[in-house]
């Protein structure tokens, strides 16, 4: 992206930008500065549940790393994330690279299997492109998040099956 | 058998003047015109007025701890009349039998294993029921069923049995181990045998996860009568004399009052519906709960996910000791079989190869050893070759493997080492009987058939290298195979027994299941018989309507067959094992037999005279000195004015093996028992394509044996059926899990069954070698196709690729595109 890591920092943590751009996400609150609750609806092959998922916002580092665990549950299925995002300086601008892990139960893991992957490469790189347009268009963006205090119990289960990597 | 001539029937295959009998004709199934006419009666078209509907909430997670449950907002849906978890059925019921009950822990306790019809601490497979959720209809209770919240905390799964052994992982915590049942058994001398061999061959082959996938789900309608404070149960389950006490013991209540009744049309089962008995547990503790009728009907998903329906997945190392001559001195079997969550009932089918243990070949010396292991997956029951049908793929494999080791040709090495007639009937090292046939005549026939083809057919050489030109390999291999009929059912609890004791244990300690039939003549004449066993489209009431229909010399159409529930029948084994046509032709002559005398002792008295002044002939009882004849009509109406109630009789036909002492040592030591053996040879001829790894099968060739033919239509269509399925486990059927547990196949799209597309021509022939230890000469034959056909289609493929020098192509099952692929780019690499 041709914008600096500062300025693409507020775009990456402003939740009004994130539900706008977030795929399928039908309601973003900001909890707490490290707590997000979203409404999102994920349609892979003939399953679309409707999750309800809670963020965290586990390590913050201005302007270059953000990380994110996320809970998502939904009638018969269930998913566990732990999501990474890294701002790099380069000539033209910045670098982002977004990596996560998740644990996908249920229906959308037995029924979207085949598509899982390919489904979640088109959905994760169509948030950048959107959010490539919002920060080429001068949206207004304000940071809003910071992570979670250390001692707060986020504990995730440890299964990495489904290992995605999207570089943008 | 009868001589009765008779003069009309009623059917498409006319009575004409040579016929015997009508034992032995392809009479037209009696069911099939209300099946085909839409008028069968299903369980799903069971449905009591009041009737709640019954939703199940399953688990997300292979592996889980329940944290908690909160069912508030589904029990304030509108319309939802009870929520049931796992925590509600401790206190009031028990939990389900299972197969294995204990299992002894490294500190020398015996550790239980249990399972309940709704998980309440942990979860152990995707697709695990944590609630029962019941309202006005299905689709509240689904929706209901999506609004209870059940927190999990996820847990690491195992979903492979080979990991499994490892026990990193443990699926019961309190047992400490995965490895819940293992046995060595050893025959002869093994060790000598492979000291001593030339040779010793070992491969490795595995067979997946693949069942019987019925076109009817499994359904249930229970009801709870609080005055008798007893249940009424309709559901589809198999074997529901033999299996009811998985619903009674779990319910808590006495065998009588319990009543388990299955519709006379299922459509399906193989096996696989023994085990549900936890909708029919479920159904039948929210009916109580309820006092009202409850139904629950799976959906596909729900069948294919977690119906507890799945079938062996197992991995096997063979080894086979091969002298230069092509002599076959001994077999090392060793195998895991993946049972899933929990050992249900049927764990016997790891020990069910016995019965065929060198399929048909003679080996002496012979070790056999398995190691039954939990997975995070759901729980395997029976389907179609009980456990068979790996066994008989994997020891196909070694053979020609061990063929290749040696340099000769696989036809003769097989060939080399059949049982031959002269050593009929043959003991095998297992100790069970194969009773007659000539095993090299029919290996010869199916190698005709072969050459024929290579002489300007599918094989002719100058079309098998066209064809290979255009990367389409063409091959066949024949093989041998036997299916083991009519088990008993006393070796079936050797895992539950003291297996040391059962060297000394004496044969008087043996107690077999005998079939049971009843008969009674109505008031119009007509015959009425009641099995005790239930049938899922196997054809009994044709079958016993020949046969009594014979025995008694009237027609067919004289004769209804029906059904008698759980509480009215006796405990018997029923309609499994390839059991029914020797089991019910048995019972058919002695139940006539019975009825005969009973008609004949009504004429006797009605006449005043003595018994042997009567005799009984084509539905009639004749005076002798006067030629005055009573029909059945009038013989019914005198025995409905006495106290005799004469003309109603039932029999117990003893298992044909408790009457032959050649099965004595066995039967004592609970070795599996199988007193016939349907025998054949399969040449299926495939076409293998090395671009995209797909199997085509051009002709699939078998010469099959079963003994008499009891009706011969049925003969085919057992086989038509059982190749179908065995078809679709060598090449497309499997239930494929993620390392976490997730299963793969939970629709029909990922499942792949045979259908028109994929089930072969084929070209069938038969022998009938009567079986000496039956009644009627027929041998068992509701398995096979299935036991064999998987085999058959490996060993085809085996010898399609074997041009290109890959190292057993076909030694996984199913030989999926993918698998090939694989083998043949690692060749290319």
């Amino acid at each position: 992206m041709e914008q600096s890591r500062e300025e693409l920092w507020d775009y990456f943590t402003d939740t009004d930008v994130l539900a706008e751009c977030a795929p399928g996400c039908k309601e973003m609150t900001l909890q707490s500065p490290h707590e997000i609750d979203a409404v999102m609806a994920v349609g892979v092959g003939s399953v679309k549940p409707e999750f309800d998922v809670d963020v965290v916002v586990t390590r913050t580092e201005y302007p270059e790393r953000l990380e994110m665990t996320a809970v998502g549950q939904a009638p018969r299925n269930e998913f566990e994330t732990t999501a990474e995002m890294l701002l790099e300086e380069n000539d033209d601008g910045t670098t982002v690279s977004w990596s996560a892990t998740a644990d996908v139960s249920g229906t959308i893991a037995s029924l979207g299997g085949r598509a899982l992957k390919s489904v979640t490469n088109r959905l994760v790189g169509k948030f950048f492109t959107d959010m490539q347009e919002k920060a080429d268009e001068g949206v207004e963006a304000e940071s809003e998040l910071e992570a979670a205090p250390a001692d707060e119990d986020v504990a995730l289960g440890s299964d990495e099956d489904v290992a995605l990597e999207s570089d943008d | 058998m009868s001589q009765s001539q008779p003069t009309e029937v009623d059917t498409e295959t006319d009575a004409d003047s040579e016929r015997e009998s009508f034992t032995g004709q392809g009479l037209p199934r009696v069911e099939d015109h209300r099946i085909l006419t839409g008028r069968a009666e299903y369980i799903h078209d069971i449905t009591p007025e009041n009737c709640l509907h019954m939703a199940l909430v399953r688990s997300m997670h292979a592996h889980a701890e329940i944290v908690g449950i909160d069912a508030s907002e589904a029990e304030a849906h509108p319309g939802c009349e009870l929520v049931l978890t796992g925590e509600d059925l401790r206190g009031e019921y028990n939990p389900m039998p299972t197969g294995i009950e204990t299992v002894t822990t490294d500190d020398g306790e015996e550790a239980p294993i249990e399972e309940w019809s709704l998980a309440a601490d942990t979860v152990r497979f995707v697709g695990e029921p944590v609630a029962a959720v019941v309202a006005t209809n299905r689709y509240v209770a689904e929706d209901a069923a999506d609004l209870v919240d059940v927190e999990y905390e996820s847990r690491e799964a195992v979903a492979d049995g080979m990991a499994a052994r490892e026990d990193e992982v443990v699926v019961h915590e309190s047992v400490g181990t995965n490895v819940v049942d293992h046995e060595r058994l050893e025959f002869g001398d093994p060790a000598a045998a492979f000291d001593e061999a030339d040779h010793v061959v070992e491969g490795e082959y595995s067979w997946g996860r693949i069942s019987g996938v019925p076109l009817e789900t499994a359904g249930v309608v229970a009801q709870y009568d609080e005055e008798a404070d007893a249940f009424d149960i309709d559901c589809n389950i198999q074997l529901h004399t033999l299996v009811d006490e998985t619903i009674y013991e779990t319910l808590g209540y006495d065998a009588d009052d319990v009543r388990v009744n299955v519709p006379a049309d299922v459509g399906g089962s193989y096996g696989t519906k023994i085990a549900i008995h936890r909708y029919c547990c479920l159904a039948a503790m929210a009916s109580q709960q309820l006092e009202r009728p409850v139904k629950f009907e799976e959906d596909r998903v729900e069948n294919l996910q977690g119906g507890d329906m799945h079938c062996s997945e197992r991995d096997y190392r063979m080894r086979m000791a091969v002298d230069d001559d092509g002599t076959m001195c001994g077999l090392d079997v060793w195998f895991v079989d993946d049972f899933g969550a929990f050992p249900r009932y049927p764990v016997n089918q790891v020990l069910k190869p016995l019965s065929v243990l060198t399929n048909s070949y003679v080996i002496d010396d012979v070790s056999y050893e398995y190691d039954l292991v939990l997975t995070n997956k759901t729980s395997q029951t029976a389907y179609r070759g009980f456990g068979v049908d790996p066994h008989i793929y994997a020891l196909e494999m070694i053979v020609d493997d061990a063929a290749r080791e040696i340099g000769m040709d696989p036809t003769e090495f097989r060939r080399r080492n059949l049982i031959r007639p002269e050593q009929m009937p043959y003991t095998l090292p297992s100790k069970n009987l194969y009773d007659s046939g000539d095993y090299p005549a029919t290996l010869d026939r199916i190698q005709e058939i072969v050459d024929e083809e290579r002489d300007g057919g599918l094989l002719d050489p100058e079309i098998v290298e066209a064809k290979r030109e255009e990367g389409k390999y063409r091959g066949v291999q024949p093989s041998v195979i036997i299916e083991p009929g009519v088990s008993g059912s006393d070796w079936t609890d050797r895992q539950r027994s003291d297996r040391e004791d059962l060297e000394e244990r004496p044969r008087e300690e043996v107690d077999e299941l005998p079939e049971h039939l009843r008969a009674t003549v109505g008031e119009d004449g007509t015959i009425t018989a009641f099995l005790a066993t239930d049938s899922s489209g196997q054809g009994h009431q044709t079958l016993v309507s020949q046969l009594l229909a014979d025995e008694l010399e009237v027609l067919p159409s004289d004769i209804e067959v029906d059904y008698l529930d759980s509480v009215d029948a006796p405990t018997e084994y029923g309609s499994a094992a390839s059991r029914m046509a020797v089991m019910l032709s048995g019972a058919t002559v002695g139940v006539a037999e019975k009825l005969v005398r009973n008609l004949e002792a009504i004429a006797a008295d009605h006449w005043d005279v003595s018994a042997d002044e009567v005799t009984y002939h084509d539905g009639v009882v004749e005076r002798v000195s006067t030629s005055e004849t009573l029909l059945l009509a009038d013989l019914a109406a005198i025995d409905a004015d006495g106290d005799d109630h004469r003309r109603s009789v039932s029999y117990n036909y003893d298992h044909p093996a408790t009457e032959l002492e050649e099965f004595d040592e066995a039967l004592a030591q609970k070795l599996p028992v199988y007193p016939t053996a349907a025998f054949g040879a399969n040449a299926p001829i495939v076409e293998v394509d090395v671009e995209t790894g797909e199997v085509e099968i051009l002709t699939f060739y078998t010469v099959r044996d079963c003994g008499t033919m009891l009706n011969p239509m049925i003969v085919d269509g057992q086989a038509h059926g059982g190749i179908a399925q065995g078809v679709g486990a060598a090449l497309l059927e499997e239930f494929g899990y993620e390392e976490n547990g997730q299963p793969q196949a939970i629709t029909l799209f990922d499942y792949l069954l045979p259908s028109i597309e994929n089930v072969p021509k084929i070209e069938m022939e038969h022998t009938e070698t009567p079986s000496p230890f039956t009644e009627t000469g027929a041998k068992g034959v509701g398995e096979g196709g299935m036991i064999d056909a998987p085999a058959s289609i490996a060993t085809s493929i085996n010898d399609a690729l074997e041009p290109l020098g890959l190292e057993a192509p076909a030694d996984r099952i199913p030989v999926a595109p993918d698998h090939l692929r694989k083998k043949i780019r690692d060749r290319e690499r």
